[in-house]
């Protein structure tokens, strides 16, 4: 694999099925998670990153919701973080030289795995709900944060956490597949708020195996 | 067109037309099939498999080709993502240049046709249909001379530069341009210049070459005419690529390039993702899962140093896991936890990795009371420092004989904890130090 290759991505879909807001989260938070039932669908990415040129981990999904319920007062936002089972799909190198099969057979490739991944868009765990409010800077006419921050997060122990105004933390995170070697890849994501952290990450075994599998 | 050239072409056509006579769409002209049928052969003629030619010549009803046709379709859609079929597009595209005769006004190859040569059924449609037009430049005429006819090449590059095909096209003596077949095996003067054998008696205007002295003057000429070893390249070699024949591959170690290609979603099917991580339950399992679809909840504790026996321990709420049933009186409910421990010195980055398995069961009452706040019931522990090194093959030393070769130092800590089957899982990170 090359190094230049591994990259991290964000990609942004508008997925159809995804635009329902009744994301359980865990009932045990001392304050209860807004109900965003009705809520709209901003935007959606998908929690990712690039393995090698064949290969991209997915972990879960960014939700963003906007409230539109009342059309006069549509500032009122919620982040959503989901995650589901972590999947690797590889596509196998064809070695034909016939840019037509290489292809098809992507766009072949990228059914499958949306098809997949549609299925684990039915199957998440929501780990992190932040809301907040907006208003327009009378200044500069743009939308600005309008009070605070509030933020229920899923402990590594399924506990709530709930918290304010706190800065919640996105790391991207590494580790060394080099056998002794200083080769890092990527391997998940971590969520953190204060302290306490979540993290999303991919099988070290199923990323071993990738590896092994010609160095893809 | 020299006076030998066209008696040969009145012979050649008459055996041509006799040749035909009686053969293409096989079936009563008044049967409603026979138009959607023969212009089908005649547009995509080129792209029915053997296996869907079998199918396809035994069509006499409309009903019948219309589900052919729908599926010949299907699975070469190259993008299976939209509601458009991409490569009938392309087809239909290409099919449509060749009716605008766009070659005739080429820049490289000027006044060149696709109806003088054969049409829909010609050797130049037939490589246009299934390559499209070769790159601006890749492709040039080389006009008769005194020995040889007229030439023509269409080179094909590959995403490194190299040429995939180099097709070349002679003018034959009834006057079509054809395709070039008979390629030299190897370099050699014996068999460049040999009567019976040699190719260029292909390209030569004369109707019959009996002697090699004929053969050289072709040569010659050619030699002057194409310095750049253009058409003479495409004399020796169609590829360079060993895997690359012009036609009878077999799609899996020899690629044909005039065969039919193979359909996109048949490709895909040999070439289709690995999708790693996912769950693995068999068949038949009776699974009682935990509320989470992902998420394998764990309180993990590593205070202390490797010798205190609650170091990393884990502690699993019973109800947080997934219980498959056994065949087990006693101890009907079972999970299986993989967990993998990873120490890396942060100095010398040097890994140590542990990997083991546990396995929990529940009886009846165990598993009735799992919801249970109560300590006794609703948890299970692991302690991971007694549990003994085993990657599914092997057995080893236990996480605490194993911590205990490690350099003292900062290290960083990563555990896994996944279900086998269900695949849900939880991670930490922790910074540890270990001083002996």
């Amino acid at each position: 694999m090359r190094k230049g290759l591994v990259s991290t991505l964000f990609v942004f879909c508008f997925c159809p099925h995804l635009a329902r807001a009744d994301t359980p989260f865990p009932a045990n938070c001392s304050v209860p998670v807004p109900d965003i039932s009705g809520w709209e669908t901003v935007q959606t990415s998908r929690v990712e990153f690039r393995i090698s040129d064949y290969a991209v981990a997915y972990l879960g999904l960014d939700v963003e919701y906007a409230e539109y319920r009342n059309p006069d007062d549509p500032r009122e936002f919620a982040r959503v973080v989901s995650r589901h089972i972590p999947i690797i799909p590889a596509r196998p190198a064809i070695k034909d030289r016939q840019l037509f099969r290489e292809t098809a057979t992507a766009l072949y490739t990228q059914m499958v795995e949306r098809n997949r991944l549609n299925e684990l868009d039915e199957k998440t765990d929501p780990i992190l709900f932040v809301r907040w409010r907006t208003k327009e800077d009378s200044r500069t006419g743009k939308d600005m944060k309008d009070g605070d921050v509030d933020i229920w997060f899923l402990r590594p122990s399924g506990e709530c956490l709930t918290a304010r105004n706190e800065r919640v933390g996105v790391q991207f995170m590494t580790e060394n597949v080099g056998n002794g070697k200083p080769r890092n890849v990527f391997v998940g994501v971590k969520y953190q708020v204060g302290d306490i952290y979540h993290i999303l990450k991919v099988d070290r075994r199923d990323l071993v195996q990738l590896m092994g599998e010609g160095g893809k | 067109m020299t006076g030998y050239r066209f008696l040969a072409a009145v012979v050649s056509v008459s055996v041509f037309m006799g040749g035909c006579a009686g053969k293409g769409i096989n079936i009563d002209p008044g049967n409603p099939v026979y138009k959607p049928k023969s212009e089908f052969e005649l547009n995509y003629g080129f792209f029915i498999t053997r296996d869907e030619r079998k199918i396809f010549d035994e069509i006499v009803m409309l009903e019948e080709f219309g589900k052919f046709e729908k599926h010949f379709w299907e699975i070469r859609d190259t993008d299976p993502n939209t509601p458009e079929n991409e490569f009938k597009e392309l087809i239909d595209g290409r099919l449509q240049d060749i009716k605008n005769e766009i070659f005739g006004t080429d820049f490289d190859i000027p006044g060149t046709r696709f109806d003088i040569n054969g049409g829909l059924k010609g050797d130049l449609a037939r490589v246009y249909l299934l390559w499209g037009a070769p790159d601006p430049g890749n492709k040039e005429r080389l006009p008769e001379g005194t020995y040889h006819t007229e030439l023509m090449v269409w080179y094909y590059f590959d995403a490194t530069g190299r040429p995939l095909f180099r097709f070349l096209f002679y003018q034959s003596f009834e006057g079509r341009m054809r395709l070039f077949r008979d390629h030299l095996p190897l370099l050699s003067w014996d068999y460049l210049f040999d009567p019976l054998s040699s190719p260029l008696r292909v390209i030569s205007n004369r109707p019959a070459i009996t002697s090699s002295e004929e053969l050289a003057n072709v040569w010659y000429e050619l030699e002057r005419d194409d310095p750049q070893w253009i058409f003479r390249s495409a004399l020796f070699e169609f590829s360079p690529y060993t895997d690359w024949v012009m036609e009878g591959g077999n799609n899996k170690n020899r690629f044909g390039a005039l065969d039919p290609p193979e359909p996109a979603s048949l490709t895909a099917e040999k070439f289709k993702p690995t999708i790693l991580g996912q769950p693995n339950i068999p068949e038949g399992t009776e699974l009682f899962e935990s509320g989470y679809h992902s998420f394998l909840p764990a309180y993990l504790r590593t205070s202390a140093s490797p010798d205190n026996p609650t170091f990393l321990m884990l502690t699993i709420l019973r109800k947080n896991l997934d219980w498959v049933k056994q065949e087990n009186e006693a101890k009907p409910y079972a999970t299986n936890l993989n967990i993998r421990i990873s120490f890396q010195n942060k100095k010398t980055r040097k890994l140590t990795e542990f990997v083991s398995y546990f396995r929990f069961e529940l009886s009846q009452a165990e598993f009735d009371k799992r919801d249970d706040k109560g300590e006794l019931f609703g948890v299970s522990v692991i302690s991971p420092l007694t549990l003994q090194y085993f990657d599914g093959e092997k057995l080893g030393p236990t996480l605490g004989e194993m911590m205990k070769q490690l350099e003292p130092g900062e290290y960083v800590v990563n555990i896994y904890l996944q279900h086998t089957i269900t695949k849900k899982y939880n991670p930490w990170r922790e910074e540890i130090v270990i001083s002996h």
